[in-house]
């Protein structure tokens, strides 16, 4: 039985750089943690329960920042890096995760800005997913997940395999300090290509067009009116309003 | 040329999603109580399939069902709302079924041949992108959960019964 988180697979739209014609830079080297990835990572801690806890990640995964927050080992597939295409990001990270012996158990971030990525990786691996969770805990054989649809808290019992989709409830609250960042930096880390997987080397999918929207975009913040507020409010200190 | 479909599992779905694929003909793969199988029914699809889960069963258990109902027509393009889990979990299983893109955000489709062009937010809307998707196997895309919701005027009296009730227990 091993636990695999993923990490650093998903774009937050604040690491775009967005030129003037429309057109979109995205950081080719390290991409900043998306903002569920801390407690993805969180909760696969938890489940591994002391045991092996492999992070999987692409090309541009920072391996440090996992190996900080608990994963034993770091696998990353170092010619892929995440598009704009969920399907194809997923694929990659599949046959990254089939690389794991005794892999049942896959946790990542629940990505706003890619819904497709944690459900498109159960179905290249063929396993069943609960998406949207906010804890998961080992019971018995399988793992017992709660989340907050629509209003209503749910408890699921799924049974391994299974890939958990993890939303944060807020920012990391205690990130790891210099000394366990140093320290992560000695864990060992598996750096592969596309090849050693018998991934097909696929272009990344482009826009032939961009442009700026004609108008600028509404954001919804819903959900729990306190989580909601500091949504709203991190927004307006991001925009320069507050 | 395959088949185009939608995934209902929300009210709100239906009327977000028939805007997107207004004159094509659509088949749409409905998870959920009767009551939205038939308010999909009525909505201008011309063919409903019907999933009904078990009490106390997440709708997604049935997304590997419903994904291999819609796999089984070859399909062009599938859509979706990101507003339930239920949804991006059969897309998930369908775009991996296929080997198919799968793209987020999506506002316009349009027709281009061989090619579909995809068209939506991209950098968390701060951009509008076009993508020319070629192929013929599913390509698929989900909405902005900030669509806006169905309005009476976007339905059509059409009304066909639900053709198929999957039965399939949850398989994943």
């Amino acid at each position: 039985m091993t636990t695999v988180v993923a990490f650093n697979v998903a774009r937050e739209p604040a690491a775009a750089r967005i030129l003037a014609d429309g057109s979109v830079i995205w950081p080719s080297r390290k991409l900043p943690p998306a903002e569920d990835d801390h407690a993805a990572l969180s909760a696969a801690v938890v489940l591994a329960d002391g045991g092996e806890l492999v992070g999987v990640t692409l090309g541009q995964g920072d391996p440090v920042w996992a190996a900080a927050r608990g994963a034993t080992r770091v696998l990353r597939v170092s010619d892929v890096v995440v598009g704009d295409d969920d399907s194809a990001t997923a694929t990659a990270l599949a046959a990254a995760v089939a690389e794991v012996d005794g892999a049942d158990l896959v946790m990542l971030g629940d990505s706003e800005h890619h819904p497709g990525l944690a459900p498109a990786l159960a179905g290249h691996l063929g396993w069943p997913c609960v998406l949207a969770a906010a804890a998961a805990a080992r019971a018995g054989e399988g793992v017992e997940v709660t989340r907050r649809i629509g209003g209503v808290e749910e408890t699921i019992s799924a049974r391994l395999p299974v890939v958990i989709a993890i939303v944060a409830e807020g920012e990391e609250t205690s990130p790891p300090g210099m000394k366990t960042m140093l320290a992560a930096r000695r864990l060992p880390v598996l750096d592969l290509v596309a090849t050693d997987l018998a991934l097909e080397p696929v272009p990344p999918l482009e826009p032939v067009q961009t442009r700026p929207p004609s108008s600028a975009a509404a954001r919804l913040f819903d959900g729990d009116p306190q989580q909601a507020v500091g949504e709203l409010i991190k927004a307006l200190r991001s925009e320069g309003v507050l | 040329m395959g088949e185009d479909w939608l995934v209902v599992t929300d009210s709100q779905d239906v009327g977000a999603l028939s805007r997107l694929l207004p004159d094509a003909p659509v088949t749409a793969m409905v998870i959920g109580d009767r009551a939205l199988a038939e308010s999909a029914a009525v909505a201008g699809v011309a063919v409903v399939h019907w999933i009904e889960p078990d009490e106390g069963v997440p709708a997604e258990a049935y997304a590997g069902a419903a994904a291999a109902s819609i796999l089984a027509s070859s399909p062009r393009l599938v859509a979706a709302t990101a507003l339930g889990p239920a949804s991006r979990a059969v897309l998930g299983a369908v775009a991996a079924g296929c080997g198919a893109t799968l793209l987020s955000g999506v506002t316009a489709v349009r027709d281009a041949g061989d090619r579909v062009e995809v068209t939506g937010g991209a950098a968390g809307g701060d951009v509008v992108a076009t993508y020319a998707v070629p192929g013929r196997c599913a390509r698929w895309w989900s909405l902005p959960t900030t669509y806006p919701p169905p309005t009476p005027q976007s339905w059509s009296p059409l009304w066909r019964p639900p053709t198929a009730r999957c039965a399939s227990p949850p398989g994943g």
